[in-house]
């Protein structure tokens, strides 16, 4: 699932972001390693401080997440997303409020910055007038 | 201002003029038609204003309307948000990606 605040964006949040993140359910699914080699990618995995990360030409904007702050595991999280079709694809996408809740328990302060914007924009996706 | 001096300084004649205040509706019966029919008002059918003129009257309308229902919240973030909401989801990516690059950050 895409989770941060590239989930954010997605959902209408006007905030900008460097990289799009990644939440997978297990990086040694072997159709991820496939997917992988398809686009010409490569799994870089964890070394000693640094996080698994994806390597290849037009890659580098993705970013692997392996756990996120203040949220429950992968399979349980998995049922807070909302899909967007993407092609004939459906693009699973964690909610505003769930990643507000993983803002609000990593804490720092780039973090603190964008919460504001990201309450803003649940206050704006909540309204009777948005909601249609 | 008097009838005599608008009417002089419009240009418009006493009898174009009575002609017109005589009128039950200024719009063709037509328009009237086709507005009963649509359920709206037939003035509603004669808008003269511009797609995005109308667009942003529309957005200004919802974002006064969220901002009365929660006092607090940013009205530029409210804005912002309900221009992003105008566009679909991969184009709001798009854009947060490439103001994120157009930044440079950590300059």
């Amino acid at each position: 699932m895409i989770v941060g605040l590239s989930a954010a964006t997605l959902q209408g949040a006007p905030v900008v972001t460097q990289d799009i993140d990644l939440w997978f359910k297990d990086l040694k699914d072997p159709n991820f390693q496939k997917a992988l080699k398809k686009v010409g990618g490569i799994y870089v995995p964890p070394m000693k401080l640094h996080p698994p990360t994806i390597a290849g030409d037009d890659l580098e904007l993705f970013d692997i997440v392996i756990n996120m702050d203040g949220l429950g595991e992968f399979s349980k999280e998995i049922k807070n997303t909302i899909e967007f079709p993407l092609g004939r694809q459906k693009i699973k996408v964690l909610s505003l409020e769930r990643i507000i809740k993983s803002k609000e328990a990593a804490g720092r302060p780039k973090d603190k910055l964008t919460l504001k914007v990201l309450r803003d924009t649940l206050k704006v996706l909540s309204s009777p007038i948005t909601k249609g | 201002m008097d009838l005599k001096t608008l009417l002089t300084r419009s240009g418009v004649s006493k009898t174009a003029y009575y002609h017109l205040i005589r009128q039950e509706s200024l719009l063709p019966k037509s328009l009237h038609a086709l507005a009963k029919v649509l359920e709206v008002q037939p003035v509603q059918l004669v808008e003269t204003e511009s797609p995005a003129l109308a667009k942003i009257h529309r957005l200004r309308r919802a974002q006064e309307d969220i901002l009365s229902q929660n006092p607090g919240v940013d009205p530029e973030n409210v804005w912002h948000c309900l221009l992003l909401l105008e566009k679909s989801p991969w184009e709001r990516l798009e854009r947060g990606l490439l103001r994120a690059q157009n930044q440079n950050f950590y300059r």
